[in-house]
């Protein structure tokens, strides 16, 4: 998977194209648990970081980069581009390009599931940059309030954009504060896809069998970062969408890597990041 | 439903009706399952078995997601809400969400049916009880529930995936007027067979949801002995309105148009613009200077008539 959006970064900004595309390098594991854990009819709402949940869904690299074209593939069907980019023959139904606006609409969801009697589950995910929105609150109170069977999954790469949550807010006890509201809740640590998807697993059947909602904070390390200034007063700052500073892909994974093992190398790629190596 | 009875709940029935036709649905509000309501609106809702009706918590924003939500699932709901101004806190998913959602199969239609507080005596945040700011930022399908025609024509239409039913305040409690002659077209509702005729009489032409002060000069031109037609907008929707004005536009007629709206932005600008630039002779009423909506005021549309009747007479 890493490869993939790898061999996408390469192509798509070969031509030095726009296309805001919030790759997730280091996201990965958290993606792949997710969608081997997904059940018809389950249902999965996305935010704008999605491309590693299509691909993990199972979307080939080459149909992802014609839909970012603004082409048409079997991906959505539609011209979506990359912020809203949804798979809906796999479920994922609703991506919001617009902070926290998926995570209301996720209640409706879960709240039809429910009216129609249906056996599943909704999936939510989201960031801590969009727990900040009063729209999770509401959304998590309201899923609480009225029994609803979703899963909020919240990727915490610490980061919004340039800053740290250090340089921004409070840290926010998310397990404090969806308790207090009425959900369970669950942390996710460490990239190993087999724990994540047991774990999941797991949430998933009692979220089904006692209809409730789960908040599931994920921590994890967004690669592709990059250091600015230089001596003293450099500063990493975290990859947060577009062009990832090419020098940095490789070099920034291996400083990473004690965190997250994953990496392919930068030679592998520049030979297979062609349009027919993505096919 | 043929005795008298108020806006509130002539909407009441017609809602009745309209989810009797449903198989299955939600109904969702503040308050609406229990007290007073909406005003009286939304009274006995929850006694439709074949809906799940509920009181929400305070939380527009969440409850617009909710609605679209149910849409994508297939589940037709009904929101009611009281102050239009909340909306606002919404206006991400009516742009956002509801255009993505267009692209969708299978949806259901979600139906907000909001209470435009005109009353007023509120505060500065009356101001945002405006139906054309919020109509040009979304261009959603708005029903203006002004009259009994409009009421009708709202429920009779067929069902959107995503549409607004909006009434004012101070019309809830008050008694419809009986109508029996009155088409509607357009957007617009008007006595039938008036615009068969090709003539070249006046039009008096009421835009947005508040109608006192346009009816209120209908009368008393029609006392006056004076001819002319009369239109009320039922339905907030740019192309539809501009094509209806102009096919019954000759190029002799005089049009006045009421518009109570506090928007300098008013959809009925558009209307005027479009005759003025067909050579037609046109006549606004709108709030005058006086409207200052940064305080407490008492929220009247005030009309002069000398103006619409000087107007008329000029030849």
């Amino acid at each position: 998977m890493r490869r993939s959006q790898y061999q996408i970064h390469e192509e798509i900004y070969r031509e030095g194209t726009s296309v805001p595309i919030h790759f997730a390098f280091g996201h990965e594991a958290i993606a792949v648990a997710l969608a081997s854990n997904v059940i018809e009819p389950d249902r999965i709402l996305l935010p704008h970081r999605n491309i590693h949940y299509h691909l993990a869904l199972g979307a080939r690299p080459y149909d992802l980069l014609t839909e970012y074209k603004l082409g048409i593939s079997s991906v959505s069907g539609k011209r979506l581009g990359s912020m809203n980019l949804d798979f809906p023959q796999k479920g994922a139904i609703y991506t919001s390009n617009i902070l926290g606006n998926n995570l209301s609409v996720a209640t409706g969801i879960a709240l039809g599931i429910k009216v129609k009697r249906e056996k599943a589950v909704t999936w939510c995910v989201t960031g801590d940059g969009a727990i900040e929105e009063g729209s999770f609150y509401e959304s998590l109170l309201l899923s609480s309030s009225k029994q609803l069977g979703v899963i909020f999954v919240i990727e915490n790469n610490r980061w919004s954009l340039a800053s740290e949550i250090v340089e921004r807010r409070v840290d926010i006890d998310l397990k404090l504060l969806a308790e207090s509201l009425g959900s369970q809740y669950e942390k996710l640590f460490g990239n190993n896809v087999v724990e994540y998807q047991a774990k999941l697993s797991e949430i998933r059947e009692k979220c089904v069998e006692s209809s409730s909602t789960f908040v599931v904070e994920i921590d994890l390390k967004t690669l592709g970062g990059y250091f600015v200034g230089e001596g003293g007063s450099s500063r990493y700052v975290n990859y947060h969408a577009g062009k990832a500073q090419h020098h940095s892909i490789a070099s920034r994974v291996i400083e990473y890597s004690n965190l997250d093992p994953v990496w392919v190398s930068e030679n592998f790629i520049n030979n297979d990041a062609s349009e027919d190596g993505l096919k | 439903m043929t005795q008298e009875t108020s806006y509130a709940n002539y909407i009441n029935y017609r809602l009745n009706e309209y989810v009797k036709t449903l198989n299955y649905g939600v109904f969702f509000g503040q308050n609406v399952v229990s007290g007073s309501r909406i005003s009286g609106l939304g009274a006995k809702m929850e006694e439709n078995r074949n809906l799940l009706s509920f009181n929400t918590q305070n939380s527009e924003n969440s409850l617009f997601g909710l609605g679209f939500g149910l849409s994508i699932q297939g589940v037709p709901s009904i929101y009611l809400m009281k102050q239009h101004d909340f909306a606002l806190l919404a206006m991400d998913h009516m742009v956002n969400t509801r255009r993505l959602l267009q692209s969708t199969s299978n949806r259901a239609s979600f139906l907000v049916i909001m209470v435009v507080v005109d009353s007023g005596f509120e505060g500065p945040q009356s101001n945002l009880n405006n139906l054309d700011d919020f109509f040009s930022l979304s261009n959603c399908k708005i029903w203006l529930l002004n009259s009994k025609e409009a009421i009708d024509a709202a429920f009779q239409s067929e069902r959107q995936d995503f549409e607004i039913f909006a009434i004012a305040q101070s019309t809830l409690k008050k008694i419809l007027s009986p109508v029996d002659n009155f088409g509607v077209e357009g957007g617009f509702s008007f006595e039938r067979d008036s615009f068969v005729a090709q003539d070249s009489l006046p039009l008096l032409l009421n835009c947005g949801l508040v109608t006192k002060g346009f009816q209120e000069c209908v009368n008393s031109l029609k006392n006056d002995g004076i001819k002319f037609h009369a239109m009320k907008q039922v339905e907030m929707n740019l192309e539809t309105n501009l094509n209806f004005i102009s096919k019954i536009s000759s190029k002799n007629r005089k049009i006045v148009i009421f518009d109570a709206s506090k928007s300098i932005n008013k959809l009925s600008n558009q209307i005027a613009i479009l005759l003025a630039e067909k050579g037609l002779r046109v006549l606004q009423i709108n709030r005058g200077d006086y409207a200052d909506w940064s305080y407490v005021n008492h929220d009247q549309f005030e009309i002069n008539y000398l103006p619409v009747l000087q107007f008329l007479n000029n030849v």
